[in-house]
């Protein structure tokens, strides 16, 4: 009685952890999150990468201090 | 008796070992600071050859570097003439300097259109950081730290007629680019108002400006565009980073990101 008591515990211990692995894998990255079917983007996303395309006016070249 | 003998000679083993491994790991740490700027320098120029495959990137990093350079020879003409006023020998500055000017040469000779463009600006960057950093090292090892403050101070605002020409330059090439830029956002955007475009160009608009009402544009969009717009852009950037990483790497691998530089 004992032996099975143990063996149903240790099955339903085994079940439950796979079934928490499995959420918590098959959830979606922040960034999937952000990407799903609606297709969301902030402004935010959309001027950092704006940043990129253009050169700023006050960009400049740096080679050290000459003293 | 015996027991304790030999935990005593084993403990003096293991302090001499210790002291040994100690002077080891001294030495290395000027390499790893050296490695760690030549990284950082690495990563700046990886960045800065990005822009350099499209119309004017290439003419913009090459006047920007002979403006940083002309800048650096009027500061150590200007170091020069104090230093000498305080009765320094300048012979060695004056040779690095004379490098400067030739190395200047070099770069203004460079082809903004040719194919090796970016292969001049890297070498040509780094010879240009390591004459400022050998002027840098004479200056410092001639005098002291109050010295280097005064010099510092007289040298700060040093500047000619072509530098402030260059600086034009410059700021026109780098409105042509970003003009260029808008126009082939507006083929993602399917947008046709040139006023935009215009407005930049003639300095009615500041960038951050045009880069809002770019946004104001892309909101008016549906959400489907709106991704795919920012899809493309996204694309876009991370494919000129790789480039430029794979061009880098290149470069470095054949030995020529710190070579000589000569077109």
């Amino acid at each position: 009685m004992n032996k099975t008591i143990i063996a149903l515990f240790s099955l339903i211990l085994v079940l439950g952890s796979v079934f928490v692995l499995y959420s918590y894998l098959s959830q979606p990255t922040e960034t999937e999150q952000q990407y799903d079917g609606n297709g969301s983007v902030s402004d935010d996303e959309i001027l950092t990468e704006l940043d990129d395309v253009f050169v700023s006016e006050d960009d400049d070249i740096e080679l050290g201090d000459i003293v | 008796m015996v027991l304790l003998l030999m935990v005593s000679l084993s403990s003096l083993v293991v302090a001499d070992e210790a002291g040994d491994d100690q002077e080891e790991d001294d030495a290395p740490v000027q390499d790893d600071e050296m490695q760690d700027v030549e990284e950082r320098e690495d990563n700046t120029t990886e960045k800065e050859i990005q822009i350099m495959a499209y119309p004017y990137g290439a003419e913009i990093r090459l006047l920007q570097l002979q403006n940083a350079l002309l800048k650096n020879i009027l500061r150590a003409e200007m170091a020069i003439d104090v230093l000498q006023g305080m009765e320094f020998t300048t012979s060695e500055l004056e040779g690095i300097l004379d490098q400067m000017n030739e190395l200047l040469e070099t770069i203004e000779e460079v082809d903004p259109a040719s194919t090796d463009s970016v292969q001049y600006f890297v070498e040509l960057k780094h010879e240009a950081i390591q004459l400022t950093t050998q002027f840098r090292e004479a200056v410092h090892a001639l005098i002291n730290e109050a010295t280097k403050q005064h010099l510092r101070e007289c040298i700060r605002n040093a500047t000619s007629d072509t530098l402030q020409n260059y600086s034009q330059m410059i700021q026109n090439r780098i409105r042509q680019f970003n003009r260029n830029r808008i126009h082939s956002l507006y083929g993602i955007i399917g947008a046709t108002n040139s006023s935009l475009v215009n407005d930049y160009f003639n300095g009615t608009l500041s960038l951050y400006q045009v880069k809002r009402k770019l946004c104001v544009m892309v909101n008016q969009m549906t959400q489907e565009q709106k991704y795919a717009f920012f899809s493309e852009i996204k694309e876009d950037n991370i494919r000129r980073q790789i480039h430029a990483q794979a061009t880098m790497g290149n470069l470095q691998s054949h030995g020529k990101g710190k070579g000589s530089g000569k077109p």
